[in-house]
């Protein structure tokens, strides 16, 4: 019997996901120093909201994640990564 | 500290104060064997709670310095997950207001739904400032 079918709808046993990184910090800084309101303004957040995305602490919608990914321009895996 | 997130803390302060000092008088007054005047009190104590809440968020308004603008997306399930868990807290304090009518009479029991409604707004505020301290 696979392990997974033992708990209740497989969940009991799944591990916790991996955090999501970012590299947004880095991408501020080498697009002149862009300041976290600034990208809050571009991307309609507020300047609460990015600094919580920076330090992993909320993941974005994948619409935001876009969104900050579009600012740079740059792809969305050049922004963020998701270490399972 | 976000704009939101002061004004939880307005209504989270002046919900516990004015509610307290309401149910505290209500209190005294049904311990006393007194009839626990409804009306007046009541009317009283949202009065004073309008008040406060509006005067004190416009003069945080005035102060504020940092752009205001629509809620974000974090913003939006911060108050959804406040929201929720203070609907869990209405439904068993709703309920247990529902039993007051087999002990007490309709004014203690309409003062029950009173306190139940106090209780899951004082949940829903704490859990906006909790939201915004824990980032989300």
């Amino acid at each position: 019997m696979p392990a997974s079918s033992s708990a209740i709808g497989g969940r009991a046993e799944m591990p916790a996901p991996p955090p999501i990184r970012n590299d947004i910090r880095r991408l501020r800084f080498e697009h002149g120093e862009m300041t976290q309101a600034d990208l809050a303004l571009r991307i309609g957040m507020t300047r609460q909201t990015v600094a919580a995305i920076e330090q992993g602490k909320y993941s974005p919608s994948l619409e935001a994640a876009f969104r900050i990914a579009q600012v740079f321009g740059v792809g969305l895996d050049a922004v963020f990564r998701w270490e399972g | 500290m976000a704009l939101r997130e002061k004004s939880a803390w307005i209504s989270f302060w002046t919900t516990l104060v004015v509610y307290g000092a309401y149910f505290a008088y209500v209190g005294q007054a049904a311990a006393a064997g007194r009839p626990v005047g409804f009306a007046g009190p009541l009317t009283t104590c949202i009065f004073v709670l309008v008040v406060l809440q509006v005067g004190l968020q416009i003069v945080m308004a005035a102060l504020n310095r940092e752009p205001r603008g629509p809620q974000d997306e974090r913003e939006r399930l911060i108050d959804l997950t406040a929201s929720t868990r203070a609907f869990y807290v209405l439904q068993v304090a709703a309920m247990g207001a529902a039993v007051t009518v087999y002990f007490f009479d309709k004014g203690l029991m309409a003062n029950a739904v009173i306190l139940a409604l106090a209780l899951s707004e004082l949940v829903r505020h704490a859990g906006i400032v909790l939201g915004y301290r824990r980032a989300c």
